[in-house]
């Protein structure tokens, strides 16, 4: 399988407020510190984290909805961190993406059929429009009475099926689904995700899946790529990241998990692991490894210097001192 | 999940919901019928005023409202109810074109200055300086440097007030460019233009309403003031402003020459006040109750 995206080594970087003229410029805010990653064609590559670890702005970066501080983004083999206008626009076609808040993913002033063929008449594929609408509709599940509805008359799920059409109406090859069932009621979000997995069969796509919670990845991913504090700390395939957590930190994410019976909690290292205390600022990152602060099994090492993402050739790739130490 | 499969069954464009609400506005309605009333008597003007507004009568002069003269005569025995209805036509002339200028200006600099962030800090800082004067004070300068005339008085009122429209479209701007669905239309390809025309101005529609029907009031307020000091319309024109700057003089003998342009002037002010009260209330979104 050859890689239909590739990431190497990119960062974001917002500048913090400036104290004004009277203050030193203070240390930019690392909200993405250096990524590398490749997401192959067809495959799901989950992407977990907790809140402000900046997964989100990672999908974002990908799809050059926000512009790299640094690195290099590949699309099908080319680079694409610096594209500007029409060649920015053509690439577009190829990367879309899916929101979280259903409320606020869809202009309240246009119809369905508006909002779903805005892509299409951007790209000048006017002349078919309304018909490639209306498949597009039946696709994602929704009737064609639903065409001339304005957003407000539709429930949480319908609105993130809109949502899923307006992305895939240019049929792109690679959409990031960003957090897209975490707004919705559990009884719904198993049918978008279904139809995320339906689609993706029938019209070949490639997705990066984000979300904080490892079940719904659990059952999209392929492979699983886990981001702390701006960075991605281990990624590997599905079954050997779940079954065999190197990164301490993955550990404790999966020991979070809640069960669903308490007689389960006893079983496994799971209380070990359980997370403690609160993600550090992305504005001053710890030294050295910047999950140290939380880690169970610190040591000196870990103060001092970051450790790389080192891996077998399985693809399980971790970035931790102690994953020999403790596995 | 048959209920997921079902949405409701309202057609209706979002617009038609707020009609609906303020129709049933009770203040929004009497203030529909204040500003209503005087509209339509500046419309009529040439067809329904009795007399010619500056047609000198010496020996009317002073008469107190009666069954020839509704509104009573003033010191050159010209009709008040002539003078009022004429003065209203200008008030609303005034009023309509300073909120059109705004409505262009106070638009396209907001709109820029929170689409495009790397021009905010200019515009603003000019905007806050111009903020900062005291508006009657500042229009009173721009007609001194462009002279008296109805035109200029509108043009002074325009620059007066366009940056507190350009602020409130600007912050509507900023909260609306971070929306989902714009960011939607930036991975679709849409450029600047489309962005802006599609997706940002019409949701920031509401808002910019309920500040101009505001603004319309503040404007036929301050040209009252303007004239009444002497630096609006010239006299002869008559103006809500100047019939009273004349009948300040007789205030004891003939307080009607001043009370009646004052109540024509409270009239069209509270009604605008309530018409945007009640817009408010149905339109900005901080205030809706979720049905």
């Amino acid at each position: 399988m050859t890689p239909l995206v590739e990431a190497v080594d990119i960062t974001k970087h917002y500048d913090a407020r400036h104290g004004g003229m009277f203050r030193a410029p203070a240390p930019p805010l690392r909200a993405v510190d250096g990524v590398s990653l490749s997401i192959m064609e067809g495959e799901t590559l989950g992407l977990v984290g907790e809140s402000g670890c900046g997964k989100s702005t990672l999908g974002r970066l990908l799809i050059r909805l926000l512009p790299v501080t640094g690195g290099t983004i590949r699309f099908a083999g080319t680079d694409i961190s610096g594209l500007e206008g029409k060649a920015l626009r053509a690439v577009r076609r190829s990367m879309q993406i899916v929101f979280q808040d259903p409320y606020g993913a869809l202009n309240p002033r246009m119809t369905v059929e508006d909002i779903v063929m805005e892509p299409l008449v951007i790209h000048g594929a006017a002349r078919d429009a309304a018909a490639r609408v209306a498949e597009m509709l039946s696709l994602v599940g929704l009737p064609a009475r639903a065409r001339d509805r304005f957003p407000h008359e539709f429930s949480g799920g319908q609105r993130q099926r809109i949502g899923i059409a307006r992305a895939l109406v240019l049929r792109p090859k690679f959409v990031v689904c960003d957090e897209p069932v975490s707004a919705l009621d559990v009884s719904v979000q198993a049918q978008i995700v279904n139809l995320l997995r339906d689609l993706q069969g029938e019209l070949g796509l490639t997705y990066l899946f984000i979300a904080h919670d490892l079940g719904v990845v659990k059952h999209i991913s392929d492979r699983v790529a886990v981001m702390y504090l701006g960075k991605v700390v281990e990624i590997a395939g599905k079954a050997s990241l779940y079954q065999a957590p190197r990164h301490p930190y993955t550990r404790g994410l999966i020991a979070s998990v809640p069960v669903t019976h308490p007689a389960q909690r006893r079983r496994g290292a799971g209380e070990r692991h359980r997370l403690e205390g609160d993600i550090p600022s992305a504005l001053n990152l710890p030294s050295g490894c910047r999950f140290h602060t939380r880690c169970p099994f610190v040591i000196d090492l870990c103060r001092q210097q970051e450790p790389v993402m080192t891996g077998g050739a399985d693809g399980h790739l971790v970035a931790c001192h102690r994953a020999q130490a403790i596995g | 999940m048959a209920a997921e499969d079902d949405f409701l069954e309202v057609r209706q464009p979002p617009w038609r919901a707020a009609t609906r609400r303020l129709l049933h506005h009770r203040l929004f309605l009497l203030g529909l019928i204040l500003f209503g009333m005087v509209a339509i008597v500046a419309i009529l003007a040439p067809w329904i005023a009795p007399q010619d507004p500056n047609k000198l009568a010496m020996r009317f002069k002073f008469r107190p409202p009666d069954r020839d003269f509704l509104f009573g005569t003033d010191n050159f025995g010209r009709s008040l109810w002539s003078r009022v209805i004429w003065g209203a036509r200008l008030s609303m002339l005034i009023g309509s074109s300073v909120v059109l200028i705004n409505a262009v200006c106070g638009t396209a600099i907001g709109a820029a200055a929170g689409y495009f962030r790397q021009i905010d800090n200019v515009l603003m800082r000019v905007n806050d300086a111009l903020m900062a004067f005291p508006a009657v004070l500042l229009a009173i300068a721009v007609t001194a440097v462009l002279g008296p005339s109805v035109n200029d008085v509108i043009i002074a009122l325009g620059i007066v007030y366009t940056p507190r429209t350009a602020r409130i479209v600007r912050s509507s701007v900023i909260v609306l460019r971070e929306m989902d669905y714009v960011q939607a239309a930036v991975a679709a390809g849409a450029g600047h233009w489309r962005i802006l025309r599609r997706h940002i101005l019409p949701n920031a529609l509401a808002p910019l309403i309920v500040q101009l029907s505001f603004l319309f009031a503040y404007a036929v307020l301050t040209e009252a003031t303007l004239s009444f000091l002497g630096v609006g319309a010239v006299p002869p024109t008559p103006t809500w402003g100047n019939i009273m700057a004349e009948g300040r003089q007789y205030m004891i003998d003939a307080p009607w020459i001043i009370a009646i342009p004052g109540l024509a002037l409270m009239m069209t002010v509270l009604g605008l006040n309530l018409l945007g009260d009640g817009l408010r209330d149905v339109l900005d979104p901080r205030l809706r109750v979720q049905s």
